[in-house]
């Protein structure tokens, strides 16, 4: 019973390791969106975490050009409270 | 001929109707400067992310003015010495629309080129098919 329990447990992992690293797409390249704007926070909040911080490329899979549009984006609607400089 | 975009949040301890009145006197600055008024937009009471200046919420509005920058001096001019004005916020988006075209039009391009690729290679390919049937 122990040993069955232990490989119930190793399958996800195996199949986690076996997957490695799916490439990740930029969200604005796929939805062909080319004008980020920074009043759409619906949009822009999925790319802002609880800290407040902009999620970086190496995690959402952003590629650079939008990286730069979204960054520019993020920093206006701060400015103007609609998102947090820091949050919790 | 430019655009901008003003965006500007109003204490929350004002009444609708005062918001209302200074957004409409805010309106009439950039008038009297010869810009004329492209959309306004009303968001109405709206949380704010952080305080600002003690305020937890605000009047959010939205001006798209066409027209030269002195008119937006006069806003900007305004609205410091207004304090119920607590955030302003000006973006010129001319130029940004003309970036946007341009990359609408990239994309267009380098889409076509692709398709016309597939094309080329898928023809190609059924005519190497056709000439190993035939042998």
């Amino acid at each position: 019973m122990a040993m069955q329990r232990r490989q119930a447990k190793e399958e996800p992992r195996s199949g986690k390791r076996s997957f490695s690293r799916k490439r990740k797409i930029c969200k604005f390249c796929a939805d062909k969106i080319d004008f980020i704007d920074y009043k759409d926070i619906k949009l822009i909040g999925s790319f802002v975490p609880e800290r407040g911080k902009i999620l970086p490329r190496r995690i959402s899979g952003t590629c650079a050009p939008h990286q730069r549009e979204l960054q520019k984006a993020i920093k206006r609607a701060r400015a103007i409270a609609l998102l947090p400089y820091v949050g919790e | 001929m430019r655009q901008y975009e003003v965006t500007f949040i109003l204490a929350s301890q004002l009444t609708e109707e005062d918001a209302e009145a200074i957004a409409l006197s805010m309106q009439k600055t950039v008038e009297k400067k010869g810009a004329s008024l492209a959309k306004v937009e009303k968001w109405g009471k709206r949380r704010l992310a952080f305080s600002v200046k003690k305020n937890r919420e605000g009047y959010y509005y939205l001006f798209v003015i066409n027209g030269a920058g002195d008119a937006i001096n006069e806003l900007e001019r305004k609205f410091k010495q207004t304090d119920e004005v607590i955030r302003f916020l000006t973006v010129r988006t001319d130029i940004e629309h003309k970036a946007v075209e341009k990359r609408i039009k990239q994309r267009q391009a380098e889409e076509a080129r692709r398709a016309a690729k597939r094309d080329t290679a898928s023809s190609s390919e059924s005519s190497t098919n056709a000439r190993a049937a035939a042998e």
